[in-house]
Protein backbone atom coordinates (compact mmCIF):
# COMPACT_ATOMS: atom_id res chain seq x y z
CA UNK A 1 0.00 0.00 0.00
CA UNK A 2 1.60 3.69 -0.63
CA UNK A 3 0.10 7.03 -1.51
CA UNK A 4 1.85 10.00 -2.78
CA UNK A 5 3.42 13.21 -1.28
CA UNK A 6 3.85 16.23 -3.00
CA UNK A 7 6.43 18.55 -2.54
CA UNK A 8 7.24 22.09 -3.54
CA UNK A 9 10.51 23.45 -4.91
CA UNK A 10 11.57 24.74 -1.60
CA UNK A 11 10.67 21.09 -0.25
CA UNK A 12 7.70 22.50 2.01
CA UNK A 13 4.28 20.01 1.35
CA UNK A 14 1.95 21.22 -1.02
CA UNK A 15 -0.61 18.07 -0.84
CA UNK A 16 -0.63 14.48 -0.32
CA UNK A 17 -2.62 12.04 -3.00
CA UNK A 18 -3.62 8.28 -3.23
CA UNK A 19 -3.38 8.51 -6.59
CA UNK A 20 -0.11 9.90 -8.79
CA UNK A 21 -0.90 8.52 -12.11
CA UNK A 22 -2.53 11.46 -12.92
CA UNK A 23 -0.52 14.29 -11.31
CA UNK A 24 0.15 17.73 -13.11
CA UNK A 25 2.94 19.24 -11.63
CA UNK A 26 3.75 22.72 -11.21
CA UNK A 27 7.07 23.79 -11.52
CA UNK A 28 9.81 22.35 -9.13
CA UNK A 29 7.03 20.30 -7.40
CA UNK A 30 8.10 16.52 -6.95
CA UNK A 31 6.60 13.19 -5.94
CA UNK A 32 7.73 11.24 -3.37
CA UNK A 33 5.98 7.45 -3.19
CA UNK A 34 5.80 6.63 0.84
CA UNK A 35 5.22 2.86 1.59
CA UNK A 36 1.70 3.50 4.05
CA UNK A 37 -1.70 4.34 3.33
CA UNK A 38 -3.05 8.01 2.80
CA UNK A 39 -5.39 7.92 6.12
CA UNK A 40 -1.67 6.58 7.57
CA UNK A 41 -0.34 9.70 6.33
CA UNK A 42 -3.00 12.60 7.00
CA UNK A 43 -3.54 11.07 10.52
CA UNK A 44 -0.04 11.90 11.36
CA UNK A 45 -0.87 15.71 12.31
CA UNK A 46 -4.80 16.36 13.04
CA UNK A 47 -6.18 19.36 14.41
CA UNK A 48 -10.04 19.00 15.85
CA UNK A 49 -12.08 20.64 17.51
CA UNK A 50 -15.03 18.38 19.41
CA UNK A 51 -14.24 16.03 16.64
CA UNK A 52 -14.27 17.73 14.06
CA UNK A 53 -11.77 18.54 11.15
CA UNK A 54 -10.98 19.53 7.67
CA UNK A 55 -13.73 21.97 7.86
CA UNK A 56 -14.46 25.22 9.88
CA UNK A 57 -15.65 25.41 12.73
CA UNK A 58 -17.43 28.73 14.81
CA UNK A 59 -18.15 29.48 18.26
CA UNK A 60 -20.06 32.69 19.20
CA UNK A 61 -17.54 35.45 20.88
CA UNK A 62 -18.33 35.33 24.98
CA UNK A 63 -16.29 34.62 27.93
CA UNK A 64 -15.37 30.76 26.50
CA UNK A 65 -12.63 28.84 25.22
CA UNK A 66 -12.41 26.67 22.04
CA UNK A 67 -10.33 23.66 22.61
CA UNK A 68 -8.08 22.36 19.35
CA UNK A 69 -7.37 19.11 20.16
CA UNK A 70 -3.82 18.11 18.43
CA UNK A 71 -3.32 14.22 17.26
CA UNK A 72 0.40 13.95 16.76
CA UNK A 73 1.40 10.52 17.33
CA UNK A 74 4.93 9.12 18.54
CA UNK A 75 5.97 12.72 18.73
CA UNK A 76 6.23 14.88 22.25
CA UNK A 77 5.57 17.75 20.82
CA UNK A 78 4.50 20.15 17.82
CA UNK A 79 4.84 23.52 16.82
CA UNK A 80 1.73 25.00 15.28
CA UNK A 81 1.47 28.57 13.39
CA UNK A 82 -1.50 30.55 14.80
CA UNK A 83 -2.16 33.10 12.27
CA UNK A 84 1.39 34.82 12.40
CA UNK A 85 2.52 33.20 15.96
CA UNK A 86 3.81 29.98 16.63
CA UNK A 87 3.44 28.01 19.76
CA UNK A 88 5.30 24.56 20.31
CA UNK A 89 1.89 21.84 21.77
CA UNK A 90 3.39 19.74 24.10
CA UNK A 91 1.68 16.02 23.41
CA UNK A 92 1.33 13.12 25.72
CA UNK A 93 1.16 10.07 24.48
CA UNK A 94 0.92 11.95 20.85
CA UNK A 95 -2.08 14.00 22.02
CA UNK A 96 -1.93 17.31 23.33
CA UNK A 97 -4.53 20.91 23.22
CA UNK A 98 -4.66 24.46 22.24
CA UNK A 99 -6.63 26.62 24.01
CA UNK A 100 -8.37 29.73 21.78
CA UNK A 101 -9.96 32.67 23.54
CA UNK A 102 -13.66 33.38 22.54
CA UNK A 103 -13.44 36.99 23.97
CA UNK A 104 -13.21 38.69 20.71
CA UNK A 105 -14.77 38.10 17.01
CA UNK A 106 -11.95 36.82 14.82
CA UNK A 107 -10.27 33.84 12.71
CA UNK A 108 -7.84 31.70 13.81
CA UNK A 109 -6.02 29.67 11.35
CA UNK A 110 -3.99 26.72 12.77
CA UNK A 111 -1.50 25.12 10.52
CA UNK A 112 1.85 23.15 10.99
CA UNK A 113 4.65 25.67 11.64
CA UNK A 114 7.18 22.99 9.63
CA UNK A 115 5.76 22.49 5.67
CA UNK A 116 8.52 20.29 5.35
CA UNK A 117 7.45 17.88 7.64
CA UNK A 118 3.43 18.07 8.17
CA UNK A 119 1.22 19.37 5.26
CA UNK A 120 -0.72 22.97 5.30
CA UNK A 121 -3.90 21.36 4.08
CA UNK A 122 -6.18 18.17 4.78
CA UNK A 123 -6.70 17.74 8.69
CA UNK A 124 -3.45 18.80 9.32
CA UNK A 125 -5.35 22.81 8.40
CA UNK A 126 -8.02 24.21 10.71
CA UNK A 127 -9.95 27.47 10.62
CA UNK A 128 -11.87 28.37 14.16
CA UNK A 129 -14.06 31.15 13.49
CA UNK A 130 -15.52 33.52 16.55
CA UNK A 131 -18.51 35.22 15.47
CA UNK A 132 -20.32 38.44 16.97
CA UNK A 133 -22.57 37.19 19.26
CA UNK B 1 -33.10 -12.60 -45.93
CA UNK B 2 -35.87 -13.41 -44.72
CA UNK B 3 -36.69 -13.82 -40.97
CA UNK B 4 -38.48 -16.46 -39.64
CA UNK B 5 -37.42 -18.95 -41.99
CA UNK B 6 -39.24 -21.42 -40.27
CA UNK B 7 -43.28 -21.51 -41.08
CA UNK B 8 -46.05 -23.36 -39.88
CA UNK B 9 -46.75 -26.76 -39.86
CA UNK B 10 -50.28 -28.19 -41.02
CA UNK B 11 -51.84 -30.94 -39.12
CA UNK B 12 -50.36 -34.52 -40.74
CA UNK B 13 -48.03 -32.84 -42.81
CA UNK B 14 -44.71 -34.75 -42.60
CA UNK B 15 -41.84 -32.58 -41.05
CA UNK B 16 -38.95 -32.48 -43.51
CA UNK B 17 -35.49 -31.54 -42.48
CA UNK B 18 -35.96 -28.30 -44.51
CA UNK B 19 -38.31 -27.43 -41.71
CA UNK B 20 -35.80 -28.66 -38.64
CA UNK B 21 -32.90 -26.57 -40.49
CA UNK B 22 -34.49 -23.75 -40.33
CA UNK B 23 -36.29 -23.73 -37.29
CA UNK B 24 -32.64 -24.12 -35.59
CA UNK B 25 -31.46 -21.58 -37.75
CA UNK B 26 -33.98 -19.28 -36.48
CA UNK B 27 -33.26 -20.41 -33.13
CA UNK B 28 -29.89 -20.14 -33.43
CA UNK B 29 -28.98 -17.18 -35.86
CA UNK B 30 -32.33 -15.60 -36.17
CA UNK B 31 -32.68 -16.83 -39.71
CA UNK B 32 -29.23 -15.09 -40.74
CA UNK B 33 -26.22 -17.40 -42.58
CA UNK B 34 -24.54 -18.83 -39.73
CA UNK B 35 -21.23 -17.25 -41.83
CA UNK B 36 -23.02 -13.82 -41.02
CA UNK B 37 -23.35 -14.09 -37.63
CA UNK B 38 -22.72 -15.49 -34.18
CA UNK B 39 -25.30 -18.05 -32.41
CA UNK B 40 -27.70 -16.13 -29.84
CA UNK B 41 -25.94 -17.65 -26.91
CA UNK B 42 -22.71 -16.34 -27.63
CA UNK B 43 -24.44 -12.78 -28.66
CA UNK B 44 -25.66 -12.79 -25.09
CA UNK B 45 -22.96 -14.01 -23.36
CA UNK B 46 -22.20 -11.73 -21.36
CA UNK B 47 -25.60 -9.89 -21.04
CA UNK B 48 -26.28 -8.08 -17.80
CA UNK B 49 -28.96 -5.77 -16.62
CA UNK B 50 -29.39 -3.22 -13.97
CA UNK B 51 -26.85 -5.19 -11.98
CA UNK B 52 -25.70 -2.42 -9.66
CA UNK B 53 -23.22 -3.28 -6.96
CA UNK B 54 -24.13 -1.23 -3.62
CA UNK B 55 -22.65 -0.74 -0.42
CA UNK B 56 -24.68 -2.84 2.47
CA UNK B 57 -22.25 -2.78 5.46
CA UNK B 58 -18.77 -2.69 6.69
CA UNK B 59 -17.98 -6.25 4.69
CA UNK B 60 -21.43 -6.76 2.56
CA UNK B 61 -22.15 -5.91 -0.79
CA UNK B 62 -25.74 -5.72 -2.34
CA UNK B 63 -27.09 -5.86 -5.94
CA UNK B 64 -30.97 -4.28 -4.89
CA UNK B 65 -33.83 -5.17 -6.31
CA UNK B 66 -35.95 -2.94 -8.09
CA UNK B 67 -39.76 -4.63 -9.74
CA UNK B 68 -39.61 -2.81 -12.42
CA UNK B 69 -35.87 -3.29 -13.46
CA UNK B 70 -35.14 -7.09 -11.86
CA UNK B 71 -31.23 -7.85 -11.96
CA UNK B 72 -30.74 -10.22 -15.01
CA UNK B 73 -27.24 -11.92 -16.34
CA UNK B 74 -26.19 -14.51 -18.31
CA UNK B 75 -23.81 -16.72 -16.22
CA UNK B 76 -21.76 -19.13 -18.03
CA UNK B 77 -24.96 -19.58 -20.67
CA UNK B 78 -27.24 -19.92 -18.11
CA UNK B 79 -30.39 -16.63 -18.00
CA UNK B 80 -30.35 -15.72 -14.45
CA UNK B 81 -32.49 -13.21 -12.98
CA UNK B 82 -32.55 -12.06 -9.26
CA UNK B 83 -36.67 -12.14 -7.44
CA UNK B 84 -35.25 -10.24 -4.25
CA UNK B 85 -32.03 -8.33 -3.42
CA UNK B 86 -28.96 -10.28 -3.72
CA UNK B 87 -26.63 -9.95 -0.72
CA UNK B 88 -23.19 -11.26 -0.24
CA UNK B 89 -23.18 -13.09 3.27
CA UNK B 90 -20.97 -11.51 5.83
CA UNK B 91 -17.40 -12.57 6.64
CA UNK B 92 -16.77 -12.78 3.10
CA UNK B 93 -13.73 -10.85 3.33
CA UNK B 94 -10.80 -11.75 5.39
CA UNK B 95 -6.41 -11.02 5.44
CA UNK B 96 -4.77 -7.88 4.56
CA UNK B 97 -5.64 -4.82 2.85
CA UNK B 98 -6.85 -5.69 -1.14
CA UNK B 99 -8.42 -5.82 -4.07
CA UNK B 100 -11.59 -8.00 -4.03
CA UNK B 101 -13.08 -9.36 -7.25
CA UNK B 102 -17.05 -9.82 -7.11
CA UNK B 103 -18.89 -12.50 -9.14
CA UNK B 104 -22.68 -13.35 -9.85
CA UNK B 105 -22.92 -17.15 -9.09
CA UNK B 106 -25.21 -19.46 -10.63
CA UNK B 107 -26.63 -22.48 -8.90
CA UNK B 108 -28.08 -26.04 -10.66
CA UNK B 109 -31.44 -25.48 -9.78
CA UNK B 110 -31.83 -22.21 -9.97
CA UNK B 111 -32.99 -19.50 -12.05
CA UNK B 112 -31.36 -16.55 -9.78
CA UNK B 113 -27.63 -16.20 -8.44
CA UNK B 114 -25.72 -14.99 -5.57
CA UNK B 115 -22.44 -12.95 -4.78
CA UNK B 116 -18.97 -14.10 -3.94
CA UNK B 117 -15.78 -12.67 -3.75
CA UNK B 118 -12.52 -13.58 -4.48
CA UNK B 119 -9.00 -11.41 -4.52
CA UNK B 120 -8.40 -13.90 -8.25
CA UNK B 121 -10.51 -12.11 -11.05
CA UNK B 122 -11.01 -15.22 -12.99
CA UNK B 123 -14.20 -16.90 -13.54
CA UNK B 124 -15.27 -20.16 -13.32
CA UNK B 125 -17.57 -22.43 -14.89
CA UNK B 126 -20.46 -20.98 -12.39
CA UNK B 127 -19.36 -17.80 -12.52
CA UNK B 128 -19.33 -14.49 -13.89
CA UNK B 129 -17.50 -11.33 -12.88
CA UNK B 130 -19.25 -8.66 -12.17
CA UNK B 131 -16.97 -6.01 -10.14
CA UNK B 132 -14.71 -4.98 -7.70
CA UNK B 133 -13.97 -2.77 -4.33
CA UNK B 134 -11.11 -2.56 -2.17
CA UNK B 135 -10.70 -4.32 1.42
CA UNK B 136 -8.76 -2.24 3.56
CA UNK B 137 -8.20 -5.19 6.06
CA UNK B 138 -11.26 -4.30 8.56
CA UNK B 139 -13.86 -2.74 6.45
CA UNK B 140 -15.16 -2.34 2.35
CA UNK B 141 -14.56 1.51 1.43
CA UNK B 142 -17.67 2.38 -0.24
CA UNK B 143 -16.04 4.56 -2.83
CA UNK B 144 -14.37 2.08 -4.49
CA UNK B 145 -17.34 0.01 -5.52
CA UNK B 146 -17.35 -0.63 -9.41
CA UNK B 147 -19.35 -2.68 -11.05
CA UNK B 148 -18.13 -3.53 -14.19
CA UNK B 149 -21.72 -4.28 -16.14
CA UNK B 150 -22.94 -0.84 -15.82
CA UNK B 151 -26.60 -0.06 -14.47
CA UNK B 152 -28.43 2.72 -14.01
CA UNK B 153 -25.46 5.18 -13.43
CA UNK B 154 -22.54 3.86 -14.77
CA UNK B 155 -19.20 3.81 -12.57
CA UNK B 156 -16.67 7.08 -13.34
CA UNK B 157 -14.45 6.76 -16.23
CA UNK B 158 -12.53 8.78 -14.00
CA UNK B 159 -11.54 8.91 -10.47
CA UNK B 160 -8.79 10.85 -9.08
CA UNK B 161 -9.13 9.42 -5.38
CA UNK B 162 -8.81 11.40 -2.25
CA UNK B 163 -6.26 13.77 -1.86
CA UNK B 164 -5.91 16.94 0.85
CA UNK B 165 -6.64 20.52 -0.28
CA UNK B 166 -6.17 23.75 0.90
CA UNK B 167 -6.92 27.18 0.47
CA UNK B 168 -5.66 29.50 -2.07
CA UNK B 169 -4.01 26.46 -4.53
CA UNK B 170 -4.42 24.73 -8.09
CA UNK B 171 -4.86 21.40 -8.42
CA UNK B 172 -4.58 19.83 -12.27
CA UNK B 173 -5.23 15.99 -12.93
CA UNK B 174 -4.61 14.70 -15.91
CA UNK B 175 -8.17 12.54 -16.86
CA UNK B 176 -6.64 10.37 -19.44
CA UNK B 177 -10.43 10.23 -20.99
CA UNK B 178 -9.42 10.80 -24.67
CA UNK B 179 -11.62 13.88 -24.78
CA UNK B 180 -13.33 16.55 -22.61
CA UNK B 181 -15.44 14.86 -19.76
CA UNK B 182 -19.44 15.23 -20.10
CA UNK B 183 -19.99 15.38 -16.53
CA UNK B 184 -17.63 16.55 -13.59
CA UNK B 185 -18.08 15.95 -9.99
CA UNK B 186 -15.94 17.28 -7.10
CA UNK B 187 -16.42 15.89 -3.04
CA UNK B 188 -15.55 17.67 -0.42
CA UNK B 189 -14.81 14.98 2.81
CA UNK B 190 -13.40 16.26 6.18
CA UNK B 191 -11.73 12.98 7.12
CA UNK B 192 -8.98 11.41 5.27
CA UNK B 193 -10.79 8.04 4.39
CA UNK B 194 -14.74 8.40 4.76
CA UNK B 195 -17.09 5.92 5.40
CA UNK B 196 -20.66 5.20 4.52
CA UNK B 197 -21.21 7.14 8.21
CA UNK B 198 -19.02 10.35 6.68
CA UNK B 199 -21.16 13.03 4.92
CA UNK B 200 -19.64 14.07 1.47
CA UNK B 201 -20.31 17.52 0.39
CA UNK B 202 -20.56 18.45 -3.49
CA UNK B 203 -18.58 21.07 -4.49
CA UNK B 204 -20.22 24.15 -6.60
CA UNK B 205 -18.66 26.82 -5.10
CA UNK B 206 -15.90 28.31 -2.79
CA UNK B 207 -15.33 31.87 -1.60
CA UNK B 208 -11.92 34.11 -2.78
CA UNK B 209 -11.37 37.16 -0.40
CA UNK B 210 -10.58 38.85 -4.27
CA UNK B 211 -13.55 37.91 -6.42
CA UNK B 212 -16.20 36.73 -3.84
CA UNK B 213 -18.23 33.28 -4.65
CA UNK B 214 -16.77 31.20 -7.37
CA UNK B 215 -16.99 28.48 -8.97
CA UNK B 216 -13.60 26.61 -8.83
CA UNK B 217 -13.68 23.88 -11.75
CA UNK B 218 -12.92 23.85 -15.19
CA UNK B 219 -11.73 20.65 -17.36
CA UNK B 220 -10.60 20.62 -20.91
CA UNK B 221 -9.53 17.31 -23.20
CA UNK B 222 -6.12 16.65 -21.10
CA UNK B 223 -7.17 17.74 -17.60
CA UNK B 224 -9.72 18.88 -14.69
CA UNK B 225 -8.23 22.05 -13.11
CA UNK B 226 -8.95 23.49 -9.40
CA UNK B 227 -8.62 26.57 -8.13
CA UNK B 228 -9.61 26.80 -4.46
CA UNK B 229 -10.60 30.62 -3.24
CA UNK B 230 -7.98 32.28 -0.95
CA UNK B 231 -10.72 33.03 2.01
CA UNK B 232 -9.21 31.31 5.00
CA UNK B 233 -12.56 29.82 6.34
CA UNK B 234 -14.43 28.98 3.12
CA UNK B 235 -11.74 28.66 0.25
CA UNK B 236 -12.36 24.60 -0.39
CA UNK B 237 -15.85 24.50 0.48
CA UNK B 238 -18.82 27.27 0.46
CA UNK B 239 -22.20 25.14 1.16
CA UNK B 240 -24.85 25.38 3.48
CA UNK B 241 -23.71 21.22 4.91
CA UNK B 242 -20.55 22.94 5.68
CA UNK B 243 -17.53 25.51 5.04
CA UNK B 244 -13.90 24.56 5.00
CA UNK B 245 -10.67 25.81 3.69
CA UNK B 246 -9.15 22.05 3.99
CA UNK B 247 -9.95 18.97 4.12
CA UNK B 248 -10.07 16.51 1.07
CA UNK B 249 -11.54 16.47 -2.67
CA UNK B 250 -12.12 13.83 -4.93
CA UNK B 251 -12.61 14.08 -8.58
CA UNK B 252 -15.34 11.80 -10.55
CA UNK B 253 -15.52 12.06 -14.56
CA UNK B 254 -17.57 10.46 -16.87
CA UNK B 255 -16.67 10.40 -20.64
Amino acid sequence: MSMFVIRNADASIAFFAEKASDLVLAPGQVVEELQMSFAQYANRLVLSVQGLSGQTVSFPAGEGEVIVQVSCPGQASVDLQINDLVETVTLTGGAGELILSCQNPGVFVIQPANRQLYPAAGSSLLAVVVEEA
Amino acid sequence: MTYPLSSDVSSGQPTAYQHYNNLRSDALYLGQPAADSVSLGAFLQRYADNIKLEYLDTDRLRVPFVTTRPPTIMIQGAMCQATANVDLPSNSFSGVAATWYVFAKRTPGSSTFTLEVNTSSAETSTTRLIGEVYWDGSHLNPGTIKTYTGGALPSADYDSGWFAVANNQTYTKAHSLGQPPRLVVLLHSSVASPGAANELVQVNVAFDDVSGVNSIIGWEGTNILITTGSNATMGTLLSKRRISAAGYYRIFAWR
